[in-house]
């Protein structure tokens, strides 16, 4: 992990520390871990992206290149960590990937309504689950092309 | 006198409102019940799930050589019952997605839509000589004389469940005639008084009749799962879709020789 006052590519909101360890592991493998910040709750997220609380002192500006996005998170949900980013101007344009292990209809059209930019239900199994983050991974970090202010 | 019998009337027409009222609270509360379970089957047992099955896949992946024969076998068998409880959540949500639909009732060439799961299911027969047979007019096993060789009657009901039943009953005859050199399948159809009754009959091992029964219960099984596999659902998906079409489902089997599988839709549409 580092700095958080250094650039973050990859800001990981995930209470689960199985979930969180798994996702990182296999981002590693891929050389795409190495600007990753992994927070557990949804208030520290906000913190983070917004640069309150124990973050009051980062530079909101850097904004990460891609959030990864669990559902159910202790103390602020996902889905309202997920309002919050879209609503404001300073960070809705981050691309925000849900990776839920719900595959529930209602919670994938609320993300949707809420400007998510891709919704990933965890799979259960190992050879699944590496092959869906890999994928993920390299397609949100080297393939997509994000906004740039002029 | 008259009065005093519409008052009875607005008393009893009180008291029939309440209840239905009270009836239609319960009703959705035990909705709210099967959605919560539901949610919680797919979310909360998969998430420690997940960590089993991949811990112990980096385990037998990274570690492999640091372990003896036996510590191998043993990580095998967590691998394997990962698996199989991952199957199993699987189906339990399949099962209780199966009945929460509203039906959307409509004709059904039932004869075409029999053909289209065959095809489907083609795959899983691959290399084995199997013979399907369809006609309407008689049902299979022979539990009504008549004509045979029509095509099957078209029956009013909702496609999408049909089908996922016409897929377990196949699906299950193509899978209980395995060790047959020649699977011998037959579909029939046909509609007696009110009611279409349809049946899927196959020469394969077949089960005890006294055990009949307990085929349409969710996840019991008659054979050893390394004789055939499965967790035991389809027959438990097929009973709720026809329950909730108002019909009816039984079974016929000897061991040894074969099984039949029926059910009946009401509203015979020929």
């Amino acid at each position: 992990m580092v700095d958080a006052q250094h650039e973050v590519e990859i800001l990981l909101i995930e209470d689960s520390p199985e979930d969180a360890e798994l996702t990182i592991r296999v981002l590693k493998e891929q050389n795409l871990a190495n600007r990753l910040v992994w927070l557990k709750n949804g208030a520290l997220a906000l913190d983070f992206l917004f640069g309150r609380g124990t973050y009051a002192t980062r530079n909101v500006v850097e904004t990460p290149r891609l959030v990864l996005l669990d559902l159910s998170l202790p103390k602020v949900g996902g889905l309202e960590v997920l309002r919050q980013l879209k609503v404001d101007p300073r960070t809705r344009k981050i691309p925000v990937v849900v990776l839920s292990s719900s595959t529930q209809d209602k919670d994938i059209l609320r993300t949707y309504d809420l400007g998510v930019n891709s919704y990933i239900s965890k799979p259960v199994h190992f050879e699944e689950f590496a092959q869906v983050v890999t994928q993920m991974g390299l397609y949100w970090m080297l393939i997509n092309k994000p906004p740039k202010e002029s | 006198m008259v009065e005093e019998h519409d008052a009875d009337v607005r008393k009893v027409n009180a008291q029939l409102q309440r209840r239905v009222a009270e009836l239609t609270r319960q009703l959705e509360a035990a909705g709210r019940d099967l959605e919560s379970f539901s949610y919680s089957v797919s979310h909360d047992l998969r998430a420690p799930l997940r960590a089993i099955d991949n811990f112990s896949s980096i385990l037998q992946k990274e570690y492999a050589d640091k372990l003896d024969a036996e510590g191998r076998r043993l990580i095998t068998v967590v691998r394997r019952n990962a698996v199989r409880m991952g199957t199993l959540i699987k189906d339990i949500l399949a099962f209780a997605h199966a009945g929460d639909r509203e039906l959307i009732l409509a004709d059904i060439d039932l004869e075409a839509l029999a053909r289209d799961v065959l095809e489907e299911l083609a795959p899983s027969f691959a290399g084995r000589r199997v013979d399907v047979q369809i006609h309407g007019g008689a049902l299979a096993g022979g539990a009504l004389a008549g004509g045979a060789s029509a095509g099957l009657p078209h029956i009013r009901a909702d496609t999408a469940a049909i089908r996922k039943v016409l897929l377990n009953l196949l699906a299950n005859a193509i899978k209980f005639t395995r060790p047959r050199e020649l699977a011998q399948i037959e579909i029939c159809a046909t509609a007696v008084g009110n009611e279409s009754i349809c049946s899927v009959k196959d020469n394969g091992v077949g089960f005890e009749p006294e055990y009949g029964h307990r085929l349409f219960s969710i996840f019991q099984r008659l054979h050893d799962e390394e004789e055939f596999e499965g967790t035991g659902v389809g027959l438990g998906i097929v009973k709720r879709i026809i329950d909730k079409h108002g019909g009816r489902v039984w079974a016929e089997g000897s061991p040894g020789v074969g099984a039949t599988f029926y059910f009946s839709l009401p509203g015979a549409n020929t």
